[in-house]
């Protein structure tokens, strides 16, 4: 568990843009682990890059679309 | 003792290197297994490349487009709303928590352990930021954001964060 105080740093770095790929990676992370383990073997290392990488194209398809609150 | 000097000196022009054009040109036999050996070495080097590099690629690859198609719109619009929210009130928030956090500290710290104190720590800083950011949400998003919130708050470690901040630098 990480406290708001740690993220703190994070988020003055990297915005809100940083916050909402934080938020997806973790999500993505617990919602499909199981199911990406099994299907793929993936280990911790490759498995922690994946969601990464899934969750900058998941934000990045969706920039500018209307989901987004400007 | 006639034959021996002969079978000697028989002997030593069979050693001498044979001398082709001026060239010195190696034997036929060495120069063939030197060949053998480089083929063979690079013929395994090439398969052991072959054999690791695109497959976890293509498995990746796999995983990558498996999590594009799983995860829903709604899913990224309830990260993009919560991330929004939060980003807005962060300061208000971070101010609510320590202040919540000093509380804690000095009443439930002393009596419980480290662990139940981290742990109800947890629920009220996800309950903190839900009260002031739950009001944003869209009654039909309400439940799944806060379950995707009180993911984040109690699931994502220190060292995740370090290995985010990783990825968005060599992004960058």
């Amino acid at each position: 568990m990480v406290t708001l105080k740690e993220l703190d740093s994070f988020v003055k770095e990297y915005g809100e843009d940083g916050l909402s790929f934080l938020i997806l990676f973790c999500h993505l992370k617990s919602k499909y682990e199981s199911d990406l383990r099994q299907r793929f073997g993936l280990d911790e290392e490759e498995f922690n890059r994946t969601c990464m990488e899934v969750a900058k194209k998941l934000l990045k398809i969706c920039q500018g679309q209307p989901t987004k609150k400007k | 003792m006639l034959f021996l000097e002969f079978e000697m000196v028989r002997i030593r022009i069979q050693r001498k290197p044979r001398i082709f054009c001026g060239k010195k040109t190696p034997s036929p036999d060495r120069s063939l297994s030197n060949l053998s050996a480089n083929h063979s070495s690079n013929y395994l080097k090439k398969r052991r490349s072959l054999r690791s590099r695109p497959e976890s690629s293509v498995v990746k690859r796999e995983a990558i487009n498996f999590l594009l198609q799983a995860s829903t719109s709604g899913e990224i619009r309830t990260a993009y709303i919560i991330a929004d929210n939060l980003y807005t009130n962060w300061d208000h928030i971070t101010q609510l928590f320590e202040e919540c956090q000093r509380r804690n500290n000095q009443n439930i710290s002393g009596k419980i352990g480290m662990e139940t104190a981290q742990a109800s720590l947890s629920t009220i800083q996800t309950e903190l930021a839900w009260t002031v950011i739950g009001g944003h949400v869209p009654k039909e998003l309400q439940k799944p954001a806060k379950e995707m919130l009180a993911n984040f708050m109690n699931t994502l470690t220190s060292a995740e964060i370090a290995l985010a901040k990783q990825f968005l630098q060599r992004r960058e």
